[in-house]
């Protein structure tokens, strides 16, 4: 092994993926956005237009973060049980304070430039294209995913969700349909890839007895 | 560092290959177990072992015998001293390559 074959840039970036090895993740997240699609499929078959109107403002982050809050806790149970004793533990550093808030003021403006951009964007566009233009935000997310830790998989995700997004405002179905079809598609297509994910790591891999 | 021959001064102990890779490792996690480590760097028990008590003799690694549940659970972490060290040895090695 010589200093150019340790590359530790790569290395560095092999090690954040050790969160994504075995689709729990991925599964866990999919739930999240497919139960946050079927929410709005919900709402929208509500009769009231007034607590519809509410509860689609209300209702969806809600779901979000009731889904990612219990993910927190039962993930870790989870990894405990399948993933520890096949590839070791590994706890992650948690960045300091200073490197926290910049990091918070950074996705903070991201969000408001990404919203802003959204939103005239989507002044512009006709109806039936919100839905493409939608998942193409979400693909450029996947990407990012999939670059900052290492996981090729993710691309192919974000691909598939960009064909759903086309084929969405290619069918142009009206009112709350295409977000309920857009966000519980890409809830499917992550638990999907993470069900294969984990299939193949439960195949390739066996608990090993962990002392030296 | 300018001089190429300053190259002869990178911290030798972090500088052997298997060494540079559980240091590199740490340095990204809080703490990882031994299963992870050995996973990760592909060397057996017995390599892995006398690497780690070398970074842990020279101060650069801490060791941590523990349970999780009944099962022993051995955690290594990069002690503040062998993070400083590979910071350094990064430096040299970039400022060195860089000279080149």
């Amino acid at each position: 092994m010589t200093i150019e074959k340790t590359d530790i840039e790569n290395i560095i970036r092999n090690t954040r993926k050790y969160w994504y090895v075995d689709g729990l993740s991925e599964i866990a997240g999919g739930l999240v956005i497919f139960l946050t699609g079927l929410t709005y499929w919900l709402i929208y078959g509500m009769a009231d237009s007034s607590t519809k109107n509410f509860l689609l403002i209300l209702a969806p982050p809600a779901v979000i973060l009731l889904g990612a809050s219990q993910v927190r806790k039962i993930l870790p149970q989870l990894k405990e049980k399948l993933t520890y004793p096949r590839s070791g533990y590994l706890t992650f550093k948690k960045p300091n304070r200073t490197i926290r808030v910049k990091r918070a003021v950074f996705a903070g403006l991201l969000s408001a430039i990404i919203s802003a951009t959204a939103v005239m964007v989507l002044n512009g566009l006709p109806q039936r294209f919100i839905p493409l233009f939608s998942s193409f935000l979400l693909t450029l997310f996947s990407i990012y995913i999939g670059y900052q830790v290492a996981v090729p998989r993710f691309y192919l995700t974000g691909f598939l969700i960009l064909m759903l997004g086309s084929i969405i405002s290619w069918i142009n179905p009206t009112g709350a349909l295409p977000f309920m079809l857009l966000f519980s598609g890409m809830g499917i297509i992550w638990i999907i890839s993470g069900l294969i994910t984990l299939f193949l790591y439960l195949r390739n891999t066996q608990p090993m007895p962990e002392q030296p | 560092m300018k001089e190429p021959a300053q190259i002869l001064e990178v911290d030798r102990l972090i500088h052997e290959p298997a060494r540079l890779l559980i240091v590199t490792i740490l340095s990204t996690a809080e703490k990882a177990d031994f299963l992870f480590l050995l996973r990760e760097t592909g060397l057996t028990r017995g390599n892995l072992s006398t690497h780690l008590s070398k970074l842990e003799a020279a101060g650069y690694v801490e060791i941590e015998k523990t349970y999780r549940g009944k099962l022993p659970l051995t955690l290594c972490s990069l002690t503040s001293t062998g993070q400083s060290a590979f910071e350094k040895y990064r430096t040299q090695i970039h400022q060195f390559l860089k000279s080149k």
